[in-house]
């Protein structure tokens, strides 16, 4: 099997270098037969991908101790769907994984749109099969997970080995969690190649207007979605496993999926500018090269040990090759763009400064400063090293301090942004749509310093998470209103059809709302507390309203790992109100140890029970208790804004009452101005 | 029961043979009622000594959040969990920052002078913050410098936008069908999906 996925990855390797060069020429002679086959060899090698990986997938749940990467990252007593997730537990895995989920979305957009826009898709085609060849060439060459063991044996001839058990995985992949978290978070790096091979097809060859914006529209959503659960479950696992009680530490591996985020984001908003106004066209252009690029950028950080990380990759020579890569792609982008900058025009006027155009300046502008700041901080120990010749750390205190006023303007503009008008917002719109959410916002503000709240962030916080609210809650009361009175319907069913008629700008409403509850959440770091005691059976510690009580303590032998278990018991006024099971794992295939914390969530705090082990010292079990307030907000701010984008990508709802004519009135009253003509609905997508 | 409320850190929580006698001390029978009051003296001592380095190890764990922890946990002296490894607490390495800051703290060296003392003995990697000083001004005003450009950038961009002439109103029915399509097309996307 091995064999088999060698020659499936060399294969695809092979028909990839035979569709990015027949598709040049395709392009070059415009025969038809020639886009076709190019086409269908970007397919074949989607499907030679996932034959190799299939093969990976069948050596790891058979446990085939021949092969060099199943042994370091399993071993037999792994249960099934953590040897799959052993797939991308190590450098030439994930790197597969990387090609494989590349694949599955290029063989979606050359299915989709096969033999459709026959002027664009050729140039789609190469570049997207050009970066699969990238990852190719890595797969097949630089970091092949199909080696196997082998030593010289007599007469120098190589003599196969097979171990009789592997290394295990680390413990901290032993989380179901992290099953689907690299998954999610590789979908969203990945997916941003999609919307890239269209800008760049679109530059090349100099397609007419903003169809390709519409083409990617959803597909960035999804690689923007996937990269944003990817993030947020990649913090919930820190905060459930790593067991220090936060869920975000600027850690350069975080920081790398970060900045994609940020730049995406930017793009989507930055997008609705060209859509509308034709505006923006060279920036859109290049937001979606930088998101490209930061996807690969991030990987090279977090692959070549250039900076230190808790989980990034063992240091390789993989390097150099990412550094090529981004090189290559700079330049290809670059030359595209000086080539065909004249078509990149745009030619429509701002016709103030009060408006939804400025405000999508302003955000980008913001966003694009966060990523900024997201990449100096990580890098600056590097630049320092090289500048200077010496080391300094770059750790939490550093990004709060330059982050927050960042991450506090943007929330402030997540508010304002959306109720601005395109084009010009006059006074008396502003006063009627900021007016009564600004002035609650600062009344919310000064109860929270009323009753006790301290710090300037975490009061603007509360201000400006009222005010964000209120705004959105006001959009949609206003327009379900109109049609609620219009269709004699009630309240309810008016927000339901306002937003099918709009799920964009609803949708996105929604992710907004999303936002503001991660806000919340994150604000309440400001009142973390934590604990460490000793805490032998029987004894008692408090932390907050909370009295914790060891009531037992137990060790069990498995057979991928040894548990220590310690039961507590915990009370509330007097009144116990859960056990909790914090719990201690040690595997001995690896020599490593892994912590399960336990927690009790509510919206108001978690508390967040570790037991940490037996004290060195004194051989006494310590249990180290957080309380954390307002973490659920996080959760839930995070399938909110899921909510949100899945929304986003729904298709609108036909406008029934603004397609009514006076010929034909409504079953509750008197119909709407007849149009002048039947208005063909616009979906608004693609 | 034992109530360990008051522990902070590892060093001042108790054992678990204080349950054997009550008291916690060998060699006491029926005639430790003779030493109580000589005993209650010397508890309340004992614990008013017993507060005091609960209290430094506060403030050590506080200022040990300003230090980096070089175990390779990526995280700070003061919070050190040391993921992956058989005790989940503060490592060897995040205990000795502690125990010497608490040794300053104990020296009466105020938060500044402990923190520079740390800098000057191993370095500005021992700080969780590069300090704001020198070369290191770069990475805190970096941001700001983006910001400004950017800032420069959009201005310069509206005023662009805003001096573009816009196109003079039709004169007569010069507007072709298409165009007159195209416009209401644009106006429908501006007013329906915005």
């Amino acid at each position: 099997m091995d064999l088999f996925g060698s020659f499936a990855l060399l294969l695809a390797f092979l028909c990839g270098v035979y569709a990015f060069v027949g598709g040049i020429a395709a392009i070059i002679t415009r025969r038809p037969l020639l886009i076709k086959s190019a086409r269908n060899a970007g397919m074949a090698v989607c499907v030679l991908i996932w034959l190799g990986f299939g093969s990976l997938a069948y050596l790891f749940l058979t446990d085939n101790f021949s092969m060099a990467y199943v042994v370091e990252h399993s071993n037999r007593t792994l249960p099934a769907f953590f040897k799959f997730a052993a797939i991308w537990a190590g450098q030439q895995g994930s790197l597969l994984f990387w090609s494989f989920l590349l694949s599955i979305y290029i063989f979606s957009v050359l299915f989709t749109y096969r033999g459709k826009h026959p002027e664009l898709m050729p140039y789609v085609g190469v570049v997207m099969v050009g970066v699969q060849l990238f990852f190719l060439t890595l797969n097949n060459f630089i970091a092949s997970p199909f080696g196997v063991l082998g030593s010289s044996g007599p007469g120098g001839a190589m003599q196969w080995i097979m171990r009789g058990d592997g290394n295990g995985l680390n413990p901290l992949l032993q989380y179901p969690e992290m099953v689907i978290h690299p998954p999610i978070l590789y979908s969203g790096y990945t997916g941003f190649t999609i919307p890239f091979a269209f800008a760049l097809a679109a530059l090349l060859g100099r397609y007419p207007g903003e169809k390709w914006i519409h083409l990617t529209r959803r597909w960035t959503m999804i690689a923007w979605g996937f990269q944003g659960v990817g993030i947020l479950l990649g913090a919930h696992w820190a905060y459930a496993v790593l067991g220090w009680g936060g869920y975000w530490m600027w850690d350069p591996v975080e920081n790398a999926s970060l900045m994609p985020w940020l730049t995406g984001t930017a793009f989507l908003h930055s997008v609705m500018m060209q859509e509308k106004r034709g505006m923006m066209r060279v920036w859109n252009v290049w937001l979606v090269f930088v998101t490209f690029l930061l996807t690969i950028f991030g990987t090279f950080l977090t692959r070549s040990g250039v900076v230190n990380s808790v989980h990034a990759f063992a240091q390789s020579t993989i390097g150099p090759w990412f550094l090529g890569f981004i090189g290559l792609a700079l330049l290809v982008c670059f030359v595209s763009y000086w080539r065909n900058r004249d078509y990149l025009r745009s030619d429509n006027t701002l016709d103030s400064l009060v408006s939804r155009e400025s405000s999508f300046l302003f955000n980008n502008l913001i966003l694009l400063v966060a990523c900024v700041a997201v990449i100096s901080g990580t890098l600056f120990p590097v630049l320092s090293e090289w500048v200077r010749g010496t080391k300094i750390s770059v750790g939490v205190p550093f990004f709060n301090t330059i982050n927050l006023p960042i991450a506090l303007f943007l929330l402030f503009l997540t508010g304002v942004g959306p109720l601005l008008a395109w084009r010009k917002t006059s006074m008396a719109s502003l006063r009627k749509n900021f007016g009564w959410p600004l002035l609650t916002g600062i009344v919310a503000g000064a109860i929270g310093v009323a009753l006790g709240l301290r710090g300037f962030y975490v009061v603007t916080c509360l201000t400006l998470s009222v005010f964000v609210t209120l705004t959105i809650l006001l959009e949609f009361y206003r327009g379900a209103r109109v049609i609620a009175s219009r269709g004699n319907t009630n309240i309810f069913s008016g927000v339901s059809q306002l937003t099918m008629r709009n799920t964009r700008r609803y949708g996105g409403y929604i992710v907004h709302f999303g936002i503001v509850l991660i806000f919340i959440g994150i604000s309440g770091t400001a009142f973390n507390q934590d604990k460490q005691a000793e805490l032998p059976p029987g004894a008692q510690m408090t932390i907050g309203p909370y009295r914790l009580t060891h009531q037992t303590f137990d060790s069990t032998d498995l057979a991928n790992y040894k548990s220590e278990k310690a039961t507590i018991a915990v009370d509330k006024g007097g009144k116990q109100i859960i056990m909790l099971y914090p719990e201690k794992r040690m595997y001995p295939a690896n020599q490593e140890s892994g912590t399960m914390v336990a927690i009790y969530s509510t919206l108001k705090e978690d508390l967040y029970v570790v037991y940490a082990g037996h004290s060195p010292e004194t051989n006494q079990p310590v249990i180290h208790a957080y309380l954390n307030p307002l973490v659920k907000w996080i959760w839930l701010g995070g399938a909110v804004m899921v909510l949100g984008t899945l929304l986003a990508m729904l298709p609108n709802r036909q406008p029934v009452l603004a397609l009514r004519t006076a010929a034909e009135p409504s079953r509750a009253g008197p119909a709407l101005s007849p149009s002048p003509a039947p208005i063909q609905h616009y979906d608004g997508h693609d | 029961m034992i109530d360990v409320n008051n522990t902070e850190g590892l060093t001042v929580a108790p054992r678990s043979s204080a349950r054997h006698n009550g008291l916690g001390l060998p060699g006491l029978g029926r005639r430790s009622f003779l030493f109580a009051p000589i005993l209650a003296v010397l508890l309340a001592a004992a614990a008013a000594f017993a507060q005091a380095p609960v209290q430094t190890t506060d403030r050590a764990r506080v200022l040990g959040k300003q230090l980096m922890c070089t175990c390779g946990c990526g995280d700070t002296a003061g919070s050190c969990s040391h993921p992956g490894a058989a005790f989940s607490g503060p490592c060897e390495v995040a205990k000795a920052r502690l125990k010497e800051v608490d040794q300053r703290i104990g020296r009466g060296e105020s938060d500044s002078q402990i923190i520079n003392a740390f800098v000057q003995e191993y370095g500005e990697a021992a700080l969780a913050a590069p300090p704001v000083r020198g070369f290191n001004w770069f990475a805190y005003t970096f941001p700001g410098i983006a910001f400004a450009i950017g800032l420069a950038l959009v201005i310069m961009i509206i005023r662009v936008w805003r001096r573009r002439p816009v196109a003079a109103p039709a004169s007569g029915p010069a507007i072709s069908q298409e165009m007159l399509e195209h416009a209401r097309r644009q106006i429908e996307r501006e007013v329906q999906d915005d």
